[in-house]
C-alpha cells in the first residue's frame, strides 16, 4: 500500500509519500503525476521519511518523472529517504543524477 | 540478567503463489519474512533485501508469464548457520533470470532505463544467483549470508 499526500509550501510542491512503492503500487504514484500539472511549481519534492520500501518498479516511475520534470525546467528533489532505500538508489545509480537531501529542511536551507 | 541471543541455527518455511494472487504477492512475501525475523535475528535491512529479492524474482516471473495459465510459483526458504537460501519453482516458460544484461549504472539520467535493474538488486544482494531447468520447470535458487546480529551492511561492493 502507497499513501501519497500532497501539499504545497511556497513555489514548491511536496510529495509526501507512505507505505510501499512496488509493482503494484507505483502504477498508483504514475498516475497521480500524469494526472496532475506541476508546471506552475518551481520544483516538486518527494519527501520519503515513511517510505519502507521500493523496488525496481518504484524506481521506474520515479527515473520516467525525473526525465519529464527536466524537460519542463521543474526542479526534482528527494528528501528523508531510509537507510535501506537509499542503498538501493546508490546500487542502481541514481544518486548520481537525482538531487538527494537528508531531510525537508536541508532542502529548504539549499 | 541479559543473555546473548543466538539464531535458531537451521530451519526452513515454503509458500506457493498463484497466478490469482499476482495482485497481492508483495504482502504474501511480506509477510512471510516478516516469519523470520525472530528465529534468524533479522535486522530492518536483511528484511528489506530478502523481500526485495523475492519481489524482483517474483514479479519478473508474473511478467514473463502473462499469457500462462495455471501459472504456480513455489517458494522455498531455509536457513543454516549464516547462510539463508531461498528456491524459487515456477511452472511458466523457460526463462534464465540469470543471464540478463546488467544495466549499466553509470550513465547519467538521459540516458538511464530502469529496465534490468531489478534482477541486478538481486545478484548485488545474494552470494549465488543460479538457475536450472528441472523437469518443465524453472529452479531460481540464491544463497545470502547474514552477517552476526548487530553489525552492518551486507552489500556486495563489486
Amino acid at each position: 500500500m502507497i499513501t501519497i499526500t500532497p501539499t504545497i509550501e511556497g513555489n514548491y510542491q511536496i510529495i509526501r509519500l507512505k507505505g510501499r512503492l512496488d509493482s503494484t503500487t507505483s502504477p498508483e504514484l504514475e498516475e497521480y503525476l500524469e494526472a496532475n500539472d506541476f508546471s506552475k511549481h518551481r520544483g516538486v519534492v518527494f519527501e520519503m521519511t515513511e517510505l519502507d520500501y521500493i523496488s525496481s518498479a518504484g524506481l521506474r516511475v520515479l527515473l520516467n518523472a525525473s526525465k519529464t520534470f527536466k524537460k519542463e525546467n521543474i526542479s526534482f528533489l528527494l528528501c528523508g529517504i531510509q537507510a535501506h532505500v537509499l542503498e538501493v538508489f546508490e546500487i542502481s545509480g541514481f544518486d548520481t543524477f537525482l538531487d538527494i537531501y537528508p531531510s525537508l529542511e536541508e532542502v529548504w536551507k539549499e | 540478567m541479559t543473555g546473548e541471543r543466538h539464531r535458531n541455527p537451521a530451519g526452513s518455511m515454503s509458500l506457493q503463489l498463484t497466478l490469482a494472487q499476482s495482485d497481492s504477492y508483495q504482502s504474501l512475501l511480506e509477510g512471510k519474512v516478516a516469519l523470520l525475523e525472530e528465529p534468524l535475528l533479522l535486522q530492518e535491512h536483511h528484511c528489506f533485501q530478502i523481500n526485495l529479492i523475492l519481489d524482483e524474482i517474483c514479479t519478473n516471473i508474473f511478467e514473463n508469464n502473462r499469457e500462462t495459465e495455471n501459472l504456480r510459483i513455489d517458494i522455498n526458504i531455509s536457513w543454516k548457520a549464516e547462510k539463508i537460501t531461498l528456491v524459487i519453482e515456477d511452472n511458466g516458460i523457460p526463462f534464465d533470470p540469470t543471464g540478463v544484461d546488467e544495466p549499466d549504472t553509470s550513465l547519467p539520467l538521459s540516458r538511464r532505463e530502469a529496465g534490468g535493474l531489478g534482477l541486478y538488486f538481486v545478484k548485488k544482494y545474494t552470494d549465488s544467483f543460479t538457475y536450472s531447468r528441472i523437469r518443465g520447470r524453472n529452479r531460481t535458487t540464491v544463497v545470502k549470508s547474514l552477517e552476526p546480529p548487530n553489525t552492518s551492511s551486507t552489500l556486495k561492493t563489486s
